[in-house]
C-alpha cells in the first residue's frame, strides 16, 4: 500500500509542479485621481508602503516596487498639471490575497 | 436648605472652572537637536548638561524637535542619550528650510526625508515643527502641508510662546569665542528673566483671546544657554506659580486643534488664533523678540566684560 501512495506521489508532483508553473499570475490594478501633486502622492504612497512592511521596497522614476504577502506591487503617481492620477497593480498566484493587497493599497493611499 | 446646596455646588465648579482655566501650566520644546559644539562646550557637552539639568529640576518630560541632516554616528547617540534618560524625539524637518521660501513639494519631501531617518529612534513621537514657525506661504500651501502631514501621520508640534533664547544664548556663547570674561550669575539673570516676561506677554495674550490658560507649550532651543540655566528656568517659573507638564499633556489642550485661517504663525499658536479674532500683529510679539533690544538689555546687564 505504501509503495502505492509513493508512486502515486510520484507521478503528481511534476505535474502539480508543471501547472504552478503554466498557470499565470492574477494581475489586479486600479487607480484613481487624487488631490495633490504627484510629488505628495509619490511621498504620501512610500510611507504607506513602509507602514503595510512592504518588502524590499524600492523607488525609481517609473514608480514604487516591492513585494508583500507574496505578490509583487507596483505603485505609480502620474502628473495630472496640479494633481495627480494613482495607480496601483498587484500580481500574485492566489486570486484572494492579490485583490485585498489591490483594494489595501487603493485604500490607504489618500 | 436646597438653595444653600445649590449655591455651595454653584461655587465648587466655578472655582473648579477658574483653577482650570488659570491653570498655569507649561511644558518645554526644544528646537534643532543635535546642534554642533561651541566656544563655551561639545555637543555632547550640552547633552550632558541638559539632561542633568532637566533631571535635577525633576522635569516630567521635554520634546526634542530634531534637525535631521545634523545626524551622524556620533550626534545619533546623544539623540539617544536624550530617549534613555525618559525624553521624547519629533521631526524638525531635514534641512531646517523656511516653508515659505521653497515649494510645499520640496518642503513635504524634506519632512519626509527626515521622517524616514528619525522614525527608528527610540521615544520618537510624530510630532513635527516648522522651522521657523513657517507654516507655509499663503492659506492655500498651510493647509496643504498641514493635510499631507497629518497623512504621514504627524501632529502640529505648534509652540505658544516664542521667544529669541536661540539669540540670548548666541550672545553668551559669542562672548565666549571673544574670550570675554562672562559673569554667569548675569548671564543666568538675562536668560531666565527674558523668558519668564516672553512668558507672562504669551499667557496673557492668551486669557485676553481664549478667557482662559491654556496649556502652554515653550519654544526654546537645544543650545549653550539652555544647558547652563534651563533648571534657573524651571525653578523660577514654579516659584511664580507654574506647573511643568510633559508636552504630550500640552498637546491634548483644545488649541491643539484649532487652526485659525491666518497665514501668521511665526509667534506661536496663541498669537495665530489671537490675529485671526482681528488683533494686529503688532500686539502679538514681546519687545524682547527682537536683536537691537536683546543686545541693549545683554550690554546693560553687563554680562560680559
Amino acid at each position: 500500500m505504501k509503495k502505492v501512495i509513493l508512486a502515486f506521489l510520484c507521478v503528481l508532483s511534476p505535474l502539480s509542479y508543471a501547472n504552478s508553473q503554466s498557470t499565470p499570475p492574477e494581475l489586479w490594478s486600479w487607480f484613481k485621481d487624487l488631490n495633490k501633486s504627484a510629488k505628495a502622492c509619490e511621498i504620501q504612497s512610500s510611507f504607506i508602503l513602509q507602514k503595510l512592511k512592504v518588502e524590499n521596497q524600492t523607488e525609481n522614476e517609473y514608480g514604487l516596487y516591492g513585494n508583500i504577502k507574496g505578490n509583487r506591487i507596483v505603485v505609480k503617481c502620474i502628473a495630472m498639471g496640479e494633481t495627480s492620477k494613482l495607480w496601483v497593480a498587484v500580481a500574485g498566484n492566489d486570486r484572494d490575497s492579490v485583490e485585498y493587497v489591490r483594494n489595501l493599497l487603493i485604500k490607504e493611499i489618500q | 436648605m436646597f438653595l444653600k446646596t445649590l449655591f455651595l455646588g454653584y461655587v465648587v465648579i466655578a472655582s473648579a472652572w477658574v483653577s482650570s482655566s488659570f491653570a498655569r501650566e507649561i511644558a518645554l520644546t526644544f528646537d534643532d537637536a543635535p546642534t554642533q559644539n561651541s566656544a563655551l562646550m561639545t555637543g555632547n557637552e550640552r547633552t550632558e548638561k541638559l539632561i542633568a539639568a532637566l533631571k535635577s529640576a525633576k522635569v516630567p518630560d521635554a520634546l526634542f524637535f530634531i534637525k535631521a541632516d545634523a545626524i551622524n554616528t556620533d550626534t545619533r547617540l546623544r539623540l539617544v542619550q536624550y530617549a534613555d534618560a525618559g525624553f521624547h524625539l519629533a521631526n524638525h524637518s531635514f534641512s531646517h528650510r523656511s516653508a515659505h521660501d521653497i515649494s510645499t513639494d520640496d518642503y513635504l519631501a524634506d519632512a519626509y526625508r527626515a521622517h524616514l531617518l528619525i522614525e527608528d529612534l527610540p521615544n520618537f513621537l510624530a510630532y513635527h515643527r516648522f522651522p521657523f514657525l513657517h507654516y507655509g506661504k499663503d492659506l492655500k500651501s498651510i493647509q496643504y502641508l498641514r493635510l499631507e502631514l497629518r497623512q504621514l501621520g504627524y501632529q502640529d508640534g505648534y509652540t505658544t510662546i516664542d521667544n529669541f533664547d536661540w539669540y540670548l544664548s548666541a550672545l553668551i556663547t559669542k562672548a565666549a569665542e571673544e574670550k570675554r570674561t562672562i559673569d554667569y550669575d548675569k548671564a543666568r539673570d538675562f536668560y531666565v528673566q527674558t523668558l519668564i516676561n516672553s512668558i507672562e506677554f504669551y499667557d496673557a495674550l492668551a486669557k485676553k483671546t481664549l478667557k482662559r490658560s491654556p496649556r502652554h507649550v515653550l519654544l526654546l532651543h537645544e543650545n549653550d544657554a539652555a544647558a547652563l540655566f534651563v533648571d534657573d528656568l524651571v525653578m523660577e517659573l514654579r516659584k511664580q506659580g507654574w506647573k511643568i507638564i510633559s508636552p504630550q499633556r500640552a498637546y491634548q489642550d483644545v488649541i491643539a486643534k484649532q487652526f485659525p485661517k491666518t497665514i501668521f504663525y511665526k509667534q506661536g499658536r496663541v498669537a495665530a488664533i489671537a490675529h485671526s479674532k482681528g488683533i494686529p500683529e503688532t500686539q502679538l510679539r514681546h519687545e524682547s523678540e527682537n536683536i537691537g533690544y536683546l543686545d541693549k538689555l545683554f550690554k546693560d546687564a553687563g554680562v560680559a566684560q
